[in-house]
Formats: C-alpha cells, sequence, structure tokens
C-alpha cells in the first residue's frame, strides 16, 4: 500500500503534466488552471508546486523557457518533452488502476 | 527562480486586489496566503542538487556493475596502470631526490670540489696534496672558505658502559662546518691552531643522541676513542652528512701540520665560492694560482682544478638513473598505449549497448559522463595500488640502490613526486576515459545499431588506430628487451672476471688496535697472533691481514722506481698500489707465488726491508727478465725507502671491474712501526663463513677483550659492492622490461581477441566456402605478423640510438651486441606469437553456420 504522501506526490505529478499537456504554461499558470478544471476543489500551493517543476525538470518529463506571457511580462513556461509524454501515460494508467481500485472498494466493502 | 516566484506573488496580489481589496491589504493577504519565500526556494534548489548526486551515485553505482561483470578488464587495466604509476613513482622519487634536489647545505649552489690534475692531461682527477691545499686556502680570492677531509680516515672504537662500538671518524681541517653550512653547530669546530692532531672530535647528532642521552654537557668533557683521551669541543647539526663520504659518526682535526710529503695526495677538498662569483671565476683564479705554484716549485706538475660539487657527486650515477628514467617512461608508455587500447576495445564493443541507451533518451553527455565515471574509477584505483607499488618499489630500490646510488638515504617519497603521481593517474583517466565518450557524444543510434548489426569486417579506421598502438607497444617492450639483455650480457661478463684470488668461503672483517695500548712492537705482533688463534679454529684453513682487500678499488699508490736490472732509476709510468700484509694473507686468497717465497717469521722489524711483487709489477720494472731472476732486484718506494724483492706473486684485480694493476706488498711486521696500519682480516673456511664468527670473536676477545670486530662481511659480498650500480640497473631494467613485455602481449591478444570477435561472421563466410582451419588461423597469426614486425623493426631501431645511454653501464660489451638483439628480438616475438595462437585458434573453431547467423 502506497503511503498517503506518496500518493499525494505521484498525483502532483500527474496534475502537472496532465496541466501542461495541452500547451506550455508558467507556474501561475498551472496553479490557475487546476484550480479551475478541478471545480476549485484542488489547490496547488506554490510551496508544493515550485519544488515539483523542478523536480520534473530533473528528471527530464518536461522542459521550460522565458517566453512573453499574457501576465504582460515574460514568464517561465513549461512544457512536455517526449519522455514526459511517455511519463503522463504512465500515470494515467497508474491512475486509472488506483482509482478503479479505491471506487470498487468503496462500493463493495 | 526569484522571478519566477515574484511573478506568482504578483499574480495573487492583482487577483486580490480584483476582489476589492486594497494594495496594502492585497499584499499582505498574498503574503499569507504565499507562504515562506525563502523556504520554497531552498525546497526548489534542493530537489536540483538531490537529482545531480542521485545522478552520480547512479553512475558509480552504474560502473561499478560494468566493470564488476568484466572482472579481467577491470583487473589488467587497474594492474596496468599501477605498474606505470608505481614505476613513475618509485623512480622519480630517486631521480629526484638523487639528481634534482639541492645538496641538504645552505646556498649549496656556491660548494665546489677542488682536484688535482696533471699538467699534461686535463682530463684526470686526483685528490689534493696538503701542499696544494695550503696554497689554495692562502691564496684563492675566489673561494670565501677551502676545507679538506682526509681522503682516508679509520675509525675508532668507543667503550661506554660495558659496550664497544665502532665509529666512522672523518678527519677534516678547520672551517669543513662553516663551507658547507648546515644548521648551527653547538660548541665548536676546528680551528688552524689544531690542525696538529690535536685529540678533539665533534659528534654527530645521531651519536649524541644514541650515546651520550643528549647530554649538552659532553661538550668540554673527555671521552676515550679506542683508549686515547679525546676533548669534545662540538655536536654537530642534527641530520648533519658528509657530502662525499655520507654518514660519520664523528669528526676529528687532520694533522696538516705533518703532512709534508709532496708526492701524498690525500686531501679530498671541497670551497665555498664568494658571493657572486661563478664558477668561471674560479677557474680563471685556479690558474693564475697553478701558473704561480709552477714559478715557485719547478718539479711541480699538478695543477688545481674545481667542479661543481653536486655535479662531481652524482656524475657517476647519472648514467644509471638516466638509463632508469627512460625505462620507467617506456614502461608507462606501454601501460597507458595498452589501456588507451583496452578502453578502445572494450568502448567498440559497447556501441549497441550506448546506441540503446541513447535511443531510450540518454544525453550524450550523460553517456559520456559515465564513460568517464568508469575510467575516473579504474584511474583511482591504479593510482592507488600503483601507489603503494611505487612505495613498495622504493624500498626495494633503497636495498638494492643503497652501494649503487650516492644520497639514497636521503630518500623518501616526496611531495612533489606524490603531486606528479596524481597528475599522472587523473590525466590517464581523463584522456582515455574522454577519447571514446566524445566519440559517443556524438554517436547516431540509428546508424550506429544498423551498421553493428550489419559490418561484418569491423571499422577499418578505429582497426588501424588498435593496431598502431600495438605496434608502438611491442617496440617499446623491445627497447627495454635489448637494453636488459645487453646489460645482462655486460653482467655475466662481469662476474666471469677472475679476480686471480679465492672469493668464495672467506671472511672479512677489521678491528681497530688503539694506539694507547699498542706500541709499535705490539702492533707488529698483534695480527700474526691473531691470524695463528684464527687457523686453530677447525673449518678454518687459512688467515691473514691486509691495509685494502683486493678488487676493492685504488688505495695507496706511490712512485716506485726500480733500482737495479734494464730499467735502473727509471720511474714506472704507473704508480704501483702498495699493500702491508700479514699472517698467511697469499695462501688465505690463494694468490700463486711464481718466484721466490712470501713473507715470514724471518721478515720482521730486525731484517733488512723486503718486499713482494705482483707479475705485472716485475714485468714492467724488469722487462725480459725470468720471474725467479726478479727475486732479488732492489726497488725504491715513495721517495727514499729501498726493498728487495723476494718472491713475485699472481696478479690480482684492483677493482670489480678486472682493472689489472701492479702491486708491492710489504710486510706489516716490517711496517708497523712506520705507521699505524690497520689490517682487513681474511679467513679462508671449508664451511660456510658465518658458522665460524662466533669463534672468531671469542679468537679476537682472548686477545683483547676491549677490541670491537667490525664491518663483517664475506668476500663475496665485498666484491659484489664494486658491481652494485651494475646490478641495481640489471634488476631495475630486466624487471621492466618483463613488464613491458607482458604488457605488450596483453595489447596484443586484446587487439586480436577483439578483432576475431568482431569478424566472427566473416571468418564463417570463409569457412563456410571451404576455407580450412589452418588458412583461418594463419588470417589471424597474419594480422599478428604485421604489427609484431613493425614493431619490432621500430623496437630495433630504438634499441640501438637508446644504446649510447647505456654505454657507462657496460663492461666489455657493445651495446648493439648482434646475438643479443636477436636473441631479444626472438624472445620477444615468441611471446607475441603465442599470445596471438590463442585467438587464431578461437578463429579456426568458428562454426560456420552459428557464425553467419548470428546477429
Amino acid at each position: 500500500m502506497p503511503k498517503p504522501s506518496d500518493l499525494l506526490q505521484g498525483t502532483l505529478d500527474l496534475l502537472i503534466l496532465k496541466t501542461i499537456a495541452r500547451e506550455p504554461l508558467h507556474g501561475w499558470g498551472i496553479a490557475k488552471r487546476i484550480q479551475v478544471l478541478s471545480g476549485d476543489v484542488l489547490s496547488v500551493g506554490q510551496g508544493s508546486l515550485y519544488p515539483a517543476l523542478h523536480r520534473i525538470e530533473q528528471q527530464g518529463w518536461i522542459t521550460a523557457e522565458w517566453k512573453d506571457s499574457d501576465l504582460g511580462r515574460s514568464a517561465k513556461f513549461y512544457s512536455l518533452t517526449r519522455e514526459g509524454k511517455k511519463q503522463l501515460e504512465r500515470e494515467l494508467k497508474t491512475w486509472d488502476r488506483l482509482s478503479s481500485g479505491v471506487q470498487l472498494l468503496i462500493e463493495n466493502a | 527562480m526569484q522571478r519566477e516566484l515574484g511573478i506568482h506573488l504578483e499574480q495573487l496580489v492583482k487577483q486580490h486586489m480584483a476582489s476589492g481589496m486594497s494594495e496594502s491589504e492585497a499584499r499582505t493577504a498574498a503574503r499569507r496566503e504565499f507562504g515562506p519565500l525563502e523556504a520554497t526556494k531552498e525546497e526548489c534548489r534542493d530537489m536540483r542538487r538531490v537529482s545531480v548526486i542521485e545522478n552520480l551515485a547512479q553512475d558509480v553505482r552504474y560502473a561499478i556493475r560494468t566493470l564488476r561483470r568484466t572482472p579481467v578488464f577491470t583487473g589488467v587495466v587497474v594492474a596496468t596502470l599501477a605498474l606505470g604509476i608505481g614505476g613513475i613513482t618509485a623512480v622519480f622519487t630517486v631521480v629526484q631526490a638523487v639528481l634534482l634536489a639541492p645538496l641538504p647545505y645552505e646556498e649549496p649552489g656556491r660548494l665546489v670540489r677542488v682536484y688535482q690534475h696533471e699538467r699534461n692531461d686535463p682530463s684526470t682527477r686526483f685528490v689534493v696534496s696538503a701542499r696544494h691545499f695550503r696554497e689554495l686556502r692562502d691564496h684563492a680570492g675566489t673561494f670565501e672558505q677551502v676545507a679538506a677531509l682526509a681522503t682516508w680516515s679509520w675509525g675508532r672504537d668507543l667503550v661506554r658502559g660495558g659496550q664497544g662500538q665502532h665509529l666512522r671518524i672523518l678527519r677534516v681541517t678547520s672551517d669543513y662546518f662553516r663551507t658547507l653550512r648546515s644548521g648551527p653547530l653547538r660548541g665548536r669546530e676546528f680551528e688552524r691552531d689544531d690542525e696538529t692532531g690535536a685529540e678533539l672530535v665533534v659528534l654527530s647528532d645521531a651519536l649524541w643522541r644514541n650515546r651520550f642521552h643528549t647530554d649538552p654537557s659532553v661538550i668540554g668533557q673527555t671521552i676515550h676513542l679506542s683508549a686515547e683521551p679525546y676533548i669534545v669541543v662540538g655536536i654537530a647539526p642534527a641530520g648533519f652528512e658528509d657530502p662525499v663520504v655520507g654518514e660519520v659518526d664523528a669528526w676529528e682535526p687532520y694533522d696538516l701540520a705533518s703532512d709534508t710529503d709532496e708526492t701524498n695526495n690525500s686531501l679530498t677538498v671541497i670551497g665555498r665560492l664568494r658571493n657572486g662569483f661563478t664558477l668561471a671565476q674560479a677557474h680563471a683564479d685556479l690558474v693564475s694560482l697553478s701558473d704561480a705554484l709552477d714559478d715557485r716549485w719547478p718539479n711541480n706538475d699538478n695543477r688545481l682544478v674545481a667542479e661543481p660539487l653536486k655535479e662531481d657527486l652524482v656524475a657517476d650515477s647519472r648514467g644509471a638513473l638516466n638509463v632508469l628514467t627512460i625505462a620507467v617512461v617506456l614502461v608507462l608508455m606501454v601501460a597507458c598505449l595498452n589501456v588507451a587500447n583496452l578502453f578502445l576495445v572494450r568502448a567498440t564493443g559497447r556501441v549497441r549497448e550506448f546506441a540503446i541507451r541513447a535511443a531510450l533518451g540518454s544525453g550524450g553527455v550523460r553517456i559520456a559522463r559515465q564513460l568517464l565515471v568508469e575510467s575516473l574509477l579504474l584511474a583511482t584505483a591504479g593510482g592507488l595500488v600503483g601507489f603503494a607499488l611505487g612505495i613498495g618499489t622504493l624500498r626495494i630500490l633503497r636495498a638494492l640502490g643503497a652501494d649503487a646510488i650516492p644520497r639514497f638515504g636521503e630518500v623518501g617519497i616526496d611531495p612533489v613526486v606524490l603531486g606528479v603521481t596524481t597528475a599522472v593517474t587523473l590525466a590517464t583517466g581523463l584522456v582515455f576515459g574522454m577519447m571514446p565518450a566524445v566519440r559517443f557524444a556524438r554517436i547516431n543510434p540509428n546508424q550506429a545499431l544498423h551498421q553493428q548489426s550489419r559490418s561484418s569486417t569491423g571499422d577499418r579506421r578505429q582497426g588501424r588506430l588498435r593496431s598502431g598502438l600495438v605496434v608502438l607497444q611491442v617496440a617499446s617492450a623491445l627497447v627495454l628487451l635489448v637494453n636488459a639483455g645487453i646489460l645482462t650480457a655486460s653482467f655475466n661478463r662481469l662476474r666471469q672476471i677472475d679476480f686471480g684470488f679465492r672469493v668464495t668461503s672467506v671472511l672479512t672483517f677489521e678491528l681497530s688496535l688503539p694506539s694507547v695500548r699498542y706500541n709499535t712492537a705490539r702492533r707488529a705482533i698483534f695480527p700474526e697472533e691473531l691470524a695463528g688463534r684464527i687457523e686453530t679454529i677447525p673449518g678454518v684453513t687459512a688467515a691473514g691481514g691486509t691495509s685494502r682487500l683486493p678488487a676493492t678499488g685504488d688505495f695507496h699508490s706511490w712512485r716506485t722506481t726500480p733500482l737495479s736490472g734494464p730499467r735502473a732509476g727509471m720511474d714506472l709510468r704507473v704508480e704501483a698500489q702498495q699493500r702491508v700484509v700479514s699472517g698467511d694473507f697469499f695462501t688465505t686468497l690463494e694468490i700463486p707465488v711464481l718466484a721466490g717465497r712470501v713473507f715470514d717469521a724471518r721478515d720482521d722489524d730486525s731484517a733488512p726491508m723486503r718486499a713482494v711483487v705482483s707479475a705485472d709489477l716485475a714485468r714492467r720494472a724488469f722487462p725480459g727478465m725470468l720471474f725467479e731472476d726478479v727475486v732479488g732486484q732492489r726497488i725504491r718506494v715513495l721517495a727514499a725507502q729501498e726493498r728487495e724483492i723476494i718472491g713475485v706473486v699472481g696478479d690480482v684485480k684492483l677493482d670489480a671491474h678486472g682493472t689489472a694493476f701492479p702491486a708491492v706488498y710489504h710486510a706489516h711486521r716490517q711496517f708497523a712501526g712506520h705507521q699505524t696500519w690497520p689490517l682487513m682480516q681474511v679467513v679462508a673456511t671449508e664451511v660456510p663463513p658465518e658458522q665460524i664468527l662466533a669463534a672468531v670473536r671469542a679468537e679476537v676477545a682472548a686477545l683483547d677483550p676491549q677490541l670491537v670486530v667490525f664491518r663483517v662481511a664475506p668476500m663475496t659480498g665485498v666484491v659484489g659492492r664494486g658491481v652494485a650500480r651494475e646490478r641495481f640497473a640489471l634488476v631495475l631494467i630486466g624487471a621492466f622490461a618483463i613488464v613491458a613485455m607482458a604488457l605488450a602481449a596483453v595489447g596484443l591478444y586484446g587487439v586480436l581477441a577483439y578483432s576475431v570477435r568482431q569478424r566472427t561472421q566473416e571468418i564463417g563466410i570463409r569457412m563456410a566456402l571451404g576455407a580450412t582451419a589452418a588458412r583461418v588461423r594463419s588470417l589471424v597469426l597474419r594480422q599478428a605478423a604485421v604489427m609484431v614486425g613493425l614493431g619490432t623493426l621500430l623496437g630495433i631501431a630504438g634499441a640501438l640510438m637508446a644504446g649510447r645511454w647505456l654505454s657507462s653501464l657496460l663492461y666489455q660489451t657493445s651495446p648493439h651486441d648482434p646475438r643479443v638483439l636477436f636473441a631479444t628480438t626472438l624472445l620477444l616475438v615468441v611471446v607475441a606469437l603465442l599470445s596471438a595462437s590463442l585467438p587464431a585458434r578461437r578463429a579456426s573453431r568458428v562454426e560456420p553456420r552459428i557464425a553467419i547467423y548470428e546477429e
């Protein structure tokens, strides 16, 4: 059984990867989009967002570059690498297994 | 990071303001919501650092796993590097200490040694006579100080607390310590007034510590040396050694006042140039001084000349050390070539592995770093083992070289050398690690995978590079082998020298008779009594004594003139060596009596002065006469001493290199009154010499319990010391040559084995088309033959060029001896073909069906 923290961390990676899968985003944009798309259920604080971004970047799943942004100044945009897309696939599969497992347990227990 | 987080914070502020807060309220709220900014930054940095360390740890783990999977490769590389680096560490330490490091005295560059040379032959070098020394000291203005030490100094016995010890004592003039300058002296050194043989002594620091318990009040006290009272006037600085004779226990003043014999060259002279004066100026000074002496001394045919002291001291060992340095550089080169080759072979074999890793998304930098980590690991391991090996080698060098190389006691591992070793290690790792890494950083996985699976003949350019490295290895190894072979031939010739006397089963030792208790009469009797007593020991066949053991070099050379016969009154062109003998010296060393008789009890101080001469002297002084007729002729030694010849004996050699010389032997019984002649005792035995040592000591103690038996050695060891330098060079070069040959064989094997593996498919096709196993074998052997052939040619050329470095170490052997050249080349070729035969056999066993379908 994974510990709650592992689950959380793994989930955060999934959320970030999925969020930037469609288009490159800056940190603020990622946080906002997670909040908006989850109907304000999920909120990622900067204290966990940025360390996670740096870690994922080190793992080679995302790359970053400074570009002009909608915020009126240049910002650091994160986008998925090929390796990142594969990782996203894996994370999605893992998540599917996990959530369906949890669902089953809730229904049948 | 600061900027990125700032943007985020600003957006929060804007959001709050949009919902109606004032700017300051919004800022406060945003900050609260944002949390601790610094903590976040720190955490972000942690994320990066962890992964760098994690990656590195991963690289190291992976490298260790990879290296452990190929233990032969890893072992060979580490051993190869260790041999190269260990050799370099040891040899450079010696070279640094002996050739490069300055002498351990203040401003050593100003120290010179002064010699006399013959007027007609400026290349000759003789020690200096006392009268020349006095003139030099008083008139040479370019010298700040001049001092001399007696070329021959006998020691004395120190008996304290019931424990006897023979001290090596150096007789020196005043200004000796001032000239050398090495730290402050406790007490004082000798002054000019002491140069009358005053019984004063300066103790070495070590003697003062060991025997006088570091007691400063010993200065001014009287101690007894060989029963004579000496006043201690000073203690030498700690670690002070004489530059010429090395470690001594004490110094006493030289009796310069009584040294008036102008033909007696007895002083080793050192001088310190005045500050700012050059050696050229000193030379000019000595030339004008010599000219002035010619005017005053009509018969003077000696002139003075100065040499830099350090050059003078290391000149003899320079040849050996140069050869050694070249040898070790060659070994290191072979080692590095081997490592380069192994890395290349291995990296080429891993093209697939890296192509796959690249295809899976490993960056080029990551692959390069992986290779780098591997090679640095290997280099570090090689360096560590090599350093340990170097310390061990240095210990062996020190044992071997103690008699061969001066200033060897000072040798210890040096920080400079340690730095060099580390640099070599790191450079080796970086260079050989980067070579494949650079190639693979640019690898195209698609092409590499394709090429690897379809190529059946291997990469030709790579192949040539590898073969070239093997050629160089073979060449370097052959250079070393030829040199080792020539040294062996020379050493064998040295060992076959017939010295003209018995070398085996002879014990030698020394005694020093205190002149207080031994007057002329007692001193004359003592060695005869001793020899008589020793001859009663079971196992002893004969015993005697001599002032200098044969084959141990030049000693007393005195002008000798025949007074009768065809050359009566004419000086011998060569000065004859004088030897004082006692007991049954000639019988002990089995020196044959060719005519007349040798000394016996009749030849005491009441009898007319008699001499025994060597055959060489008889032929020179009395040419054309039968030895029987030489008996009864008369000669004169030095200025006034006349002798009647009573016998002619066989020639013995002057030194371990077999130099012939004319000799005059004197009876100790007749000579004892003239001067103190310390005799080296020789005892011929039927049993191993060391077995009778205790009995000999007992006989000495029975005669005089206070005497100290010292410098005990078998005659073989005494003679062997004379060829120590040759042995030193031979053992080392021989060891290096064997190592280099083994490395070259490994290199050749590696390249061939790899090539066979690469060509498996090609070989399979050939065999399928009807090639026999023999043909396949010859295919591989031909490849080997080309490499070995080229390497041999290159090696012979190199060996011929290296020959001139060797000539200073050779005895009656040409550095280009064709037999040696042939034999060593043959040895190398045989070893090379043996190492080639393994991959050749493997090739011939290829199963065509499997080979062709093998991917």
